[in-house]
C-alpha cells in the first residue's frame, strides 16, 4: 500500500509520464519560452500539422515578415533539437510535434 | 481514473476536487433509516450564501472511475476549515464510478459564499496491495439517495 505522489497521479489521470517530459522541457527552457511562444506551441498542438501562417491567423496575430520569421526561426531551432518536424506539401511547410514528443503535445493540450 | 479533471489541481500527493452543484435537505419530522424515511434534497443555484449552522450536500465536477487497485481518501482542504466549513466525506472505494457527494456544514459564525469551482476537499490516492472487489452501492454514479 502506498500513497500516489504528483507524478503518479499525473500518469494515472492524464496518462502523461512526467519523467518523459523532463528532456523536452529542458530543451524548451533553452529557447526563451515567452507567453507568445507558448501560445504558438499550444496552437500547434491543437493540430496534427499546420503552417506557421495558419497558426498566426488562428491567433489573430500579424502575418507580416517579422512575426513569421521569428516563429519560423523558433520552430527551426526546435526542429534541430528534435522536438518538431516539418513536411513540405505543395510548396507549403507544415509543422508538427515529432513522434518522440507526443507526450509533450498531450501535456500542452491537457 | 478521473474525468473532467484540471491538470492544475494536481497537488504534491493529492488532487483538489471542484464543486459543481449543491443540494439542500428538505425538512422532515424524523430521519429514520430503519423505516426508509430519508431526507429529500432540492438543488440550489450557485453562488450560494451559506448561513451559520446550515448544511448542504455538494457534488464535484470530477467523475471517478476508480480501478480495483486504487482507492482514494477524501479529506477537507485546509482552506475549508480555516474559513469555518466542515466538509464531511467518506472513502472512495475501488470500483466506484461517478461524482463525489460530500457534506458542507458551516460551523462558523459568519455567512460563507459558496461558488462553482470552489475546491473544498482533496482526494489522496492509495495504491492497494492485494486484490480487491468492486464496490456495490446505491450511491454509485453520485446518487444523493
Amino acid at each position: 500500500m502506498s500513497v500516489l505522489a504528483y507524478s503518479e497521479i499525473m500518469k494515472k489521470i492524464t496518462g502523461i509520464d512526467e519523467k518523459r517530459l523532463e528532456k523536452p522541457f529542458l530543451i524548451l527552457s533553452r529557447h526563451k519560452i515567452t507567453k507568445n511562444r507558448l501560445k504558438v506551441l499550444k496552437e500547434l498542438a491543437n493540430h496534427e500539422k499546420i503552417t506557421i501562417g495558419k497558426i498566426l491567423k488562428n491567433l489573430k496575430q500579424s502575418r507580416g515578415g517579422g512575426s513569421y520569421l521569428t516563429i519560423r526561426d523558433f520552430f527551426l531551432e526546435l526542429e534541430k533539437e528534435g522536438l518538431l518536424k516539418r513536411e513540405k506539401i505543395n510548396n507549403k511547410c507544415y509543422w508538427s510535434f515529432s513522434d518522440k514528443n507526443i507526450q509533450l503535445k498531450e501535456f500542452i493540450l491537457k | 481514473m478521473l474525468k473532467n479533471f484540471k491538470k492544475e489541481n494536481i497537488g504534491p500527493c493529492s488532487y483538489d476536487l471542484r464543486l459543481k452543484e449543491i443540494f439542500k435537505p428538505k425538512k422532515i419530522v424524523i430521519v429514520d433509516l430503519s423505516k426508509d424515511k430519508i431526507t429529500k434534497f432540492t438543488k440550489l443555484k450557485l453562488p450560494y450564501i451559506l448561513k451559520p449552522g446550515e448544511f448542504l450536500l455538494g457534488k464535484t465536477f470530477e467523475e471517478f472511475d476508480t480501478p480495483l487497485n486504487i482507492m482514494s481518501i477524501l479529506k477537507t482542504k485546509s482552506t475549508s476549515f480555516r474559513i469555518g466549513l466542515k466538509i464531511l466525506c467518506a472513502v472512495n472505494d475501488p470500483g466506484y464510478k461517478g461524482e463525489i457527494v460530500f457534506g458542507i456544514h458551516n460551523i462558523s459564525n459568519n455567512k460563507i459564499k459558496i461558488f462553482k469551482g470552489m475546491s473544498l476537499l482533496q482526494a489522496v490516492f492509495i495504491d492497494l496491495k492485494g486484490s480487491s472487489v468492486p464496490i456495490q452501492t446505491k450511491y454509485m454514479g453520485g446518487n444523493l439517495l
